[in-house]
């Protein structure tokens, strides 16, 4: 006799469970998700709010970063973990980016995720913010250089969120789990924020945790703000753009490996300059294109 | 009882001598015509003007064609008069406008010393040192 059985239907189930488990899997490998969300508060002088900012782990699980909002004094932030008070001492605040670098005194239960690396592309990528309510996915929608008339000192990212803006220094993180950005401030318009990219982060922390504050290299270059070309104006004598030559008129094609193609360009590729690193400069004098080896210094000495 | 025959020729006698007299039915008609007319006149109203027009008209006989015709060339000899003549619209020649479009100055660019992207931040202006 043979008996019959009616093939049970099992893939719904096995569908939940897979899922379940990539869920809990991707909960573990993500410390930033895993973790409670640290949080810190800043009073400000305009009007005795409290201003608020996400901190992110940048190195190990004793420093972090944090963006404080415009108006807020950086000297005493509060740092919490869920409603656990953590004592945090502050390394250095950079006035330019605003961001300020805290170092936790017995550490928090949070590793440090990975940082995107330099020079990589962040922009027109799918990223996730890792807000207090759970993953949100997000999009960069491009770079703004420029509000207004007002030209950045570096350039952000636009961000397009599924939702509301998060608060500043929510971490975007990309398709690896890397941060990519961490958000700046709502831009005013419908979902749409500004972040900070990942690589400007590393730039600051560097200066920051080695000297406290942030040290931006120097070349003895002028440009106009108002000119619509990059071009030299002038060139500061015993200055790193002096001795290798350049001379006014020239138009700058690219520092490093930020292409440069208006005025705005080359503010935001100069705030990635280190003194004592030798950056590459590629130059257009006339129709012949010229590459010169600059290494800058620190402001104080020209 | 039959009447005899002195008795039959005098009630035709009286029945010839009872007959209306020639032109006794024109006149009655003529008549009530005009009663009505009169009656329609006593009523006001645009109506009863219309009528008492249409009844003088129609009491005019035969000259009222002659009346109708004249009235119908003095109306149109009057409006020919009274309707006011062709304008030539005359095309004036283009001529060059003087006016010229100045586009509105554009807003000063200013570098940022910091990420301060409220509206009241100030920045500088002109030629900045890297």
């Amino acid at each position: 006799m043979v008996v019959l059985e009616y093939p049970r239907r099992r893939w719904p189930a096995r569908l939940l469970g897979l899922c379940l488990g990539i869920s809990i899997s991707a909960g573990f490998s993500n410390p930033v998700a895993a973790s409670p969300r640290l949080l810190v508060n800043f009073s400000t002088a305009a009007n005795g709010k409290i201003a608020e900012s996400t901190a992110v782990p940048v190195e190990g699980d004793s420093i972090l970063v944090v963006v404080v909002a415009a108006g807020a004094d950086p000297a005493n932030p509060k740092v919490l973990q869920g409603s656990r008070a953590v004592p945090a001492k502050v390394i250095g605040h950079d006035p330019v980016s605003r961001l300020q670098f805290l170092q936790v005194q017995c550490g928090v239960s949070t590793k440090s995720p990975e940082w995107l690396g330099d020079n990589s592309d962040s922009a027109s990528t799918s990223l996730i913010a890792m807000t207090p309510g759970g993953p949100v996915k997000c999009r960069t929608i491009g770079w703004e250089k420029q509000v207004g008339g007002k030209i950045l000192p570096l350039a952000l990212l636009r961000v397009r969120f599924v939702g509301a803006v998060p608060p500043p220094g929510t971490p975007l993180l990309d398709e690896a789990g890397r941060v990519a950005a961490i958000v700046f401030q709502d831009a005013g318009v419908a979902n749409t924020g500004y972040a900070i990219p990942a690589d400007a982060v590393r730039r600051v922390q560097r200066d920051i945790c080695n000297s406290g504050q942030l040290v931006r290299g120097w070349l003895g270059l002028s440009l106009r703000a108002e000119a619509q070309s990059p071009q030299v104006v002038r060139v500061l004598p015993d200055s790193p753009a002096s001795a290798a030559g350049i001379q006014p008129g020239d138009v700058l094609v690219s520092v490093g490996s930020r292409q440069i193609s208006d005025y705005a360009d080359a503010a935001n590729a100069f705030f990635y300059l280190i003194p004592g690193q030798p950056v590459k400069v590629k130059l257009l004098r006339g129709v012949d294109q010229l590459e010169y080896s600059l290494t800058p210094t620190r402001p104080a000495l020209k | 009882m039959k009447p005899s025959v002195e008795q039959i020729g005098s009630l035709l006698a009286l029945k010839r001598h009872e007959r209306p007299e020639d032109g006794y039915w024109q006149d009655f008609l003529c008549d009530f015509h005009q009663s009505q007319r009169e009656q329609a006149a006593r009523k006001s109203g645009p109506m009863s003007f219309v009528g008492r027009v249409s009844g003088w008209f129609s009491d005019l006989g035969p000259s009222k064609w002659a009346y109708g015709a004249g009235l119908a060339y003095a109306t149109m000899t009057v409006a020919f008069f009274l309707s006011p003549p062709g304008v030539d619209v005359e095309k004036t020649p283009a001529a060059p406008v003087n006016y010229q479009v100045i586009p509105a100055p554009a807003p000063p660019v200013e570098q940022l010393d910091q990420l301060d992207l409220s509206p009241s931040t100030q920045g500088n202006a002109g030629e900045q040192v890297f």
